[in-house]
């Protein structure tokens, strides 16, 4: 899965920032200038730390966010048709039908009150318009199709009836139900059995390749990403810090978050050694400031970290390989070492 | 927490034997923990882990009288502590601590951290009123919190920071055994590693023995040194954590060990297992594991399964009966 699948991009995040109300009347910044492209076919994960925005990205381009979220500026482009233009109404010509999205908390995510295959069949039947007897079917077989034995019966059972892996095929029938291009998985296996997890994404690998989708993967597991995705977009504090193919993430991360991420992960299949790890004494991130918002906790923070952005750069030697970090900013490492040299020579 | 297996001379401080729990439910009855035996030795982690369902944290409710096991014993420091009244278990409270898996539900949110942490030196070192808060600070330190967040309530914390208030609350008796639930499955990765780190540097510094809950294997490889594997309330294998996880015999240790996803862009052959655990509410006969084992034989379906010696593993699992059976049935480890 190293080479990228789809020449063309599906669907590209463009500068995308989105803020929510904070005391004050302020606003903080939850994604700013976020950007990411997903080929066709291709599966791209979305890594970091709960509260870095991988979720809220997920939710924009889904049109599901929060009605307190709004919008600032930048663009998400489906096919050449920026879904940011469109009005409310027009999100469904592509909610549901050309991108479809599968939670984590797959039973928190059903109605508890209504049969789960009388879920899928409402689904069915708002985009496709046919008979409730032929909704009924369509959704069987849309049950059978993502491995549900005796989908007949358990068509009628309600979601505490179904374990968590039934209930995530569930949503998954449900989501595939109009064949998307696009399936956004946000954790979907959290909180699932190991074996449990394997299974679905054996099966979501397989529908991949059957339905000729892309899929954006939502996720902190490095392992799973190492095992399902073919590129990997690194999100800290709202921004995208690093992205590009997978084995270069892994293998030679660049931006001190992701070295840190990349360093944490615990290895089942061997004993590791791990660098102690200083806790880090400040959890929460500035969203204000107008440097990068990693610098408080980085280990190599210097001059300009605390008050300019930095620049997103080509780094490594992987084309498409990015770091969003001074370290790699020739012109700001330049000035680091003739401020250093002026201190000698004081 | 060295890597060799407990010497045999050494007697465990915690010894189950053939436990067994049983609930009510809908008016039938599930065995959730089916005779399971394990010891755990003096300054050793012991991880117990298995799918949801398995029975690992009934096991470990049991083992601090959270819930009062059916049948079976629980041997603390040789002494049958099962089926002693709960009245006399509290003067065991001290020494026997757990941390949970959700920090936030096992916190009190009315109660600042400073009243949170006061609570067990009241409650079991009798501290005087005076030396409260200098404990309080000690134990703060040692869970590497700053004494800042003693003011706050724990919706005021993040989640890291709640699970070192757990631990610290459980290590301010000066317990010798802790039973970690879980500790950190609510938790990212970076702050999982840092908080691993943490449980294995205070085991160190003062002496404790976990018995470690949990069904993350790449945390077992990390902390434990022993490990028991559980499904459906019965222990399938149990031995040396390197030899279990390089080398699993079990049949479901071996599709399970394969379905743990390893950091490398590189498909491998697995084995896969197929279905769902099946509901504890029918009987068994026999493996618990036959309707999903690629080897399941006709002898697998009648009566109980021994436990077999593999080089340092028991596993309970007829394959291995061309290598003599063990003595007991029990999966004492490995001494």
């Amino acid at each position: 899965m190293t080479e990228r699948r789809g020449r063309e991009a599906l669907l590209r995040v463009e500068d995308l920032s989105v803020s929510f109300p904070a005391l004050r009347g302020e606003r903080t910044s939850v994604l700013d200038r976020v950007s990411f492209e997903i080929g066709r076919q291709e599966t791209v994960a979305l890594v970091g730390e709960s509260g870095s925005g991988k979720t809220v990205t997920a939710l924009t381009i889904m049109g599901l966010n929060h009605a307190s979220a709004t919008v600032d500026g930048g663009r998400i482009v489906l096919e050449d048709r920026d879904l940011l233009t469109r009005d409310g109404k027009n999100v469904r010509d592509y909610r549901g039908t050309q991108i479809a999205m599968i939670f984590q908390a797959p039973k928190a995510s059903l109605n508890p009150l209504v049969k789960a295959g009388a879920q899928i069949a409402r689904v069915v039947r708002l985009h496709q318009g046919v008979s409730q007897k032929r909704a009924q079917e369509i959704a069987v077989g849309l049950m059978r199709s993502v491995g549900i034995n005796d989908a007949e019966r358990r068509y009628h059972a309600y979601p505490h009836q179904l374990s968590g892996g039934m209930a995530q095929r569930v949503m998954i029938a449900m989501a595939l139900s109009s064949q998307p291009q696009l399936l956004i998985a946000d954790e979907p296996t959290t909180g699932l059995d190991v074996t449990i997890q394997e299974q679905i994404f054996e099966l979501l690998v397989q529908l991949k390749e059957h339905l000729t989708m892309s899929m954006l993967l939502i996720t902190h597991d490095l392992a799973l990403v190492a095992e399902t995705s073919d590129r990997v977009a690194v999100m800290h504090g709202g921004h995208v810090v690093e992205a590009g193919p997978v084995e270069a993430i892994l293998n030679e991360p660049k931006h001190p978050y992701t070295q840190r991420l990349v360093g944490s992960v615990l290895r089942a299949d061997r004993r590791i050694e791990v660098t102690a790890q200083e806790p880090v004494a400040r959890e929460h991130i500035d969203y204000r400031t107008a440097g990068c918002r990693y610098a408080p906790k980085c280990e190599h923070r210097f001059g300009p970290c605390d008050t300019v952005r930095p620049l997103v750069l080509q780094v490594g030697h992987t084309p498409g390989h990015t770091a969003m970090c001074h370290l790699y900013d020739e012109a700001q490492v330049e000035e680091k070492r003739t401020d250093e040299q002026r201190v000698r020579s004081c | 927490m060295n890597n060799a297996s407990a010497p045999a001379d050494t007697a465990p401080l915690l010894e189950v034997v053939d436990l067994e729990k049983r609930f009510r439910a809908h008016g039938q009855v599930v065995h959730a923990v089916n005779g399971v035996s394990f010891s755990v030795f003096p300054g050793e982690t012991v991880a117990l882990v298995g799918e949801s369902g398995c029975g690992k944290s009934t096991t470990a409710r049991c083992i601090v009288r959270l819930t009062d096991p059916t049948e079976g014993r629980i041997l603390y420091r040789g002494r049958d502590v099962s089926s002693i009244s709960r009245r006399a278990f509290r003067s065991l409270r001290p020494e026997i601590q757990m941390v949970f898996q959700d920090p936030g539900a096992s916190l009190n949110p009315s109660m600042t951290i400073r009243q949170t942490l006061r609570e067990p030196f009241r409650l079991h070192n009798g501290a005087r009123r005076n030396d409260l808060e200098a404990h309080v600070q000690q134990s703060m330190r040692l869970v590497q919190l700053e004494p800042a967040l003693l003011n706050r309530r724990p919706d005021q914390l993040s989640g890291g920071q709640k699970q070192r208030v757990g631990i610290a609350r459980a290590i301010a008796s000066n317990p010798s055994f802790v039973v970690l639930d879980e500790p950190t499955s609510s938790l990212d990765m970076s702050l999982r590693l840092s908080l691993l780190q943490l449980l294995k540097d205070l085991q160190r510094r003062l002496g404790m023995t976990y018995l470690f809950i949990t069904h993350d294997f790449s945390a077992v490889r990390h902390v434990a040194d022993r490990v028991v594997v559980m499904y459906l309330g019965k222990v399938m294998e149990s031995g040396l954590v390197d030899d279990v996880l390089d080398d699993p015999k079990h049949p479901y240790t071996q599709v399970l060990i394969a379905a743990i996803p390893v950091p490398e862009t590189r498909t491998r052959p697995r084995a896969k297992l197929r279905g769902e655990t099946p509901s504890a509410l029918r009987p068994i006969v026999g493996c618990p594991f036959q309707e999903r084992c690629p080897h399941v034989m006709e002898e697998c379906r009648q009566g109980e399964i021994p436990f077999f010696d593999v080089g340092s593993r028991k596993v309970a699992c007829l394959r291995y009966a061309s290598v003599a059976p063990t003595e007991a049935t029990a999966a004492r480890g490995s001494e």
